[in-house]
């Protein structure tokens, strides 16, 4: 077996912008930042572009922040690209849905190198006020929000209301949940571009003020400024690539209900689905996987990620994040190495995979892992959509 | 954040931190959900052809795609599928903390309501716990909320 895209979408480069809480920059200027140096990192130049893909697309600021004057077209209009394919869109198989499309699209042959991208402006759009400020007051009808805004429901209440159904269920208690928050803490510490870097306590988590039950100020994830660039090519067609083209070996996506966090535990959710299906197609299994970048806007999410991806048991998540060795950065299975958004800073969708990347690339840095990694999963999403990539290098 | 001008501006204009609290979006589909509680009546849309309890309201019936629905009033029993107690300033229109809860009903095991927990503390919400339907007035609309039921 050779994969779900027949050995056929590789990445081949990856890049950022400048990253920071407050850059007070246009989320365009940003997003040609990060896919230059994706291109350059690659080898390859503006020219050999012949695909764009992005969530969430043009004109999507359905709050504040989420850079909606960089879609496909403003990026390839502003750095004069010749592209044939392009998609930018909200409604996606999650954050990794231009991923996703990008890899058939190399695959099928309708486009040979894609730049991928995701940029937010969050930070300097809450200008420190808090995501309430960015929120619009009237839902449009169809949202979710339409029918938890008149009772104060905004989406880590809604997440909450998951977390304390997994606790009761499952005996999740409040020193395991955190260990997602501290080992995403510890690893940001050895990150250059996180938002947090100084370590966090069990005890001073257990402390901290509490946003919405079991979650606290902790287990909800840092707005910030940047944007992240991901290079999807059709394998083969780089001569002497200064990057081991990393193979894209499966990928997992679903949808599952229309307001998805309402399958309460032990009903399965969108992110079962996903990663049921990122093994269907490969004979890799999670026994192989070397690091798990795995989606944390919430810390709850990680914990779903686990036992969707087939880690641990459904409702063991709890035994196996215990005391935080299992998953640090010399455990047996390093999680969110790059500080996740809980520590790193809320990319929103691409840094997971980013992070990927670098790890199998080996440049990690201080974080990089001992182990020389080739095989890794990223994620992204946890709610009503979720995606995933399984990832690996060859040479 | 207050400002005179604010008053002026549209509602669509406006973000979560300047409204009190947001009340329902009063639509064709969702009218007589929203307008049960004038009548002290908890209404679901129930598919007319095969009875399933359809929430949120929608135009076609996900288990046999009927088209035509009509909505029936309920006993507005139900238990707490799952809360969270929320501490975070969102909006003006709160006291905090207040409970954010899903109301499973009793009718239907995967009929589940958004709503608040109200009359008791929130010490005592619990998941499982039984209560039963109240509804507060907010312009147009009439919000169903719970309060805990004694169960003989």
């Amino acid at each position: 077996m050779t994969g779900l895209f027949d050995s056929r979408a590789v990445i081949t480069g990856a890049g950022q912008s400048s990253l920071g809480r407050m850059l007070d920059r246009p989320g365009l200027a940003l997003t040609a930042e990060s896919c230059l140096a994706a291109i350059a990192d690659a080898g390859l130049e503006p020219k050999d572009i012949d695909g764009v893909a992005t969530y969430p697309g043009a004109g999507a600021d359905v709050q504040r922040g989420m850079a909606g004057d960089s879609g496909a077209g403003d990026v390839i209009n502003v750095l004069g690209l010749r592209v044939n394919w392009y998609c930018g869109t909200y409604e996606t198989t999650s954050q990794l849905g231009p991923i996703i499309n990008a890899c058939m699209a190399v695959a099928s042959g309708v486009a040979n190198h894609v730049v991928c991208f995701r940029t937010v402006t969050e930070g300097t759009a809450q200008k420190g006020r808090g995501r309430r400020t960015v929120i619009p007051a009237q839902p449009k009808p169809g949202q979710w929000s339409e029918w938890g805004l008149p009772f104060g429901q905004r989406s880590p209440s809604l997440i909450g209301l998951y977390a304390q159904r997994y606790m009761a269920q499952y005996g999740l208690t409040r020193e395991q949940l955190a260990q997602v928050a501290i080992n995403d803490r510890r690893n940001a510490a050895r990150n250059p571009h996180a938002v947090f870097r100084e370590p966090l306590s069990l005890s001073e988590y257990l402390g901290s003020r509490m946003i919405t039950s079991p979650l606290c100020l902790y287990d909800c994830d840092i707005p910030m400024d940047g944007s992240t660039a991901i290079i999807v090519s059709r394998a083969g067609l780089i001569k002497s690539p200064p990057r081991s083209p990393l193979k894209v070996e499966s990928v997992g996506c679903a949808t599952r209900g229309r307001y998805s966090f309402y399958n309460l535990p032990p009903t399965r959710t969108s992110v079962h689905d996903s990663g049921a299906m990122l093994w269907e197609n490969t004979r890799i299994t999670s026994r192989d996987v070397d690091v798990a970048e795995l989606y944390d806007g919430f810390s709850i999410l990680t914990l779903v990620w686990l036992e969707a991806l087939g880690f641990c048991g459904e409702g063991e998540t709890g035994k196996f994040v215990e005391g935080g060795d299992r998953i640090a950065l010399d455990g047996e299975l390093p999680i969110n190495t790059q500080g996740g958004q809980l520590s790193g800073g809320r990319l929103h969708g691409l840094g997971f995979l980013h992070e990927a990347c670098i790890q199998l690339w080996g440049e990690g840095g201080e974080r990089q892992l001992k182990k020389a990694p080739r095989v890794a999963v990223a994620t992204a999403g946890g709610g009503r959509f979720s995606g995933c990539v399984l990832l690996s290098r060859n040479d | 954040m207050s400002n005179g001008r604010l008053v002026e501006r549209p509602r669509s204009m406006l973000t979560a931190d300047q409204v009190p609290r947001v009340a329902p979006l009063i639509t064709e589909l969702t009218a007589l959900y929203w307008m049960g509680g004038s009548v002290n009546e908890l209404r679901i849309s129930r598919c007319s052809t095969c009875d399933l309890y359809v929430h949120p309201p929608a135009p076609v019936c996900r288990r046999c795609h009927g088209l035509q629905f009509g909505f029936v009033p309920v006993s507005g029993r139900a238990i707490v599928a799952s809360f969270s107690v929320n501490y975070h300033h969102w909006a003006d229109g709160f006291e905090l903390p207040y409970v954010v809860a899903l109301a499973q009903l009793d009718e239907q095991d995967d009929l589940l309501l958004v709503t608040n927990i109200v009359g008791c503390g929130i010490e005592v919400v619990e998941i499982g716990m039984p209560i039963e339907v109240e509804f507060l007035a907010l312009d147009d609309a009439w919000l169903p909320l719970f309060h805990p039921r004694e169960v003989p």
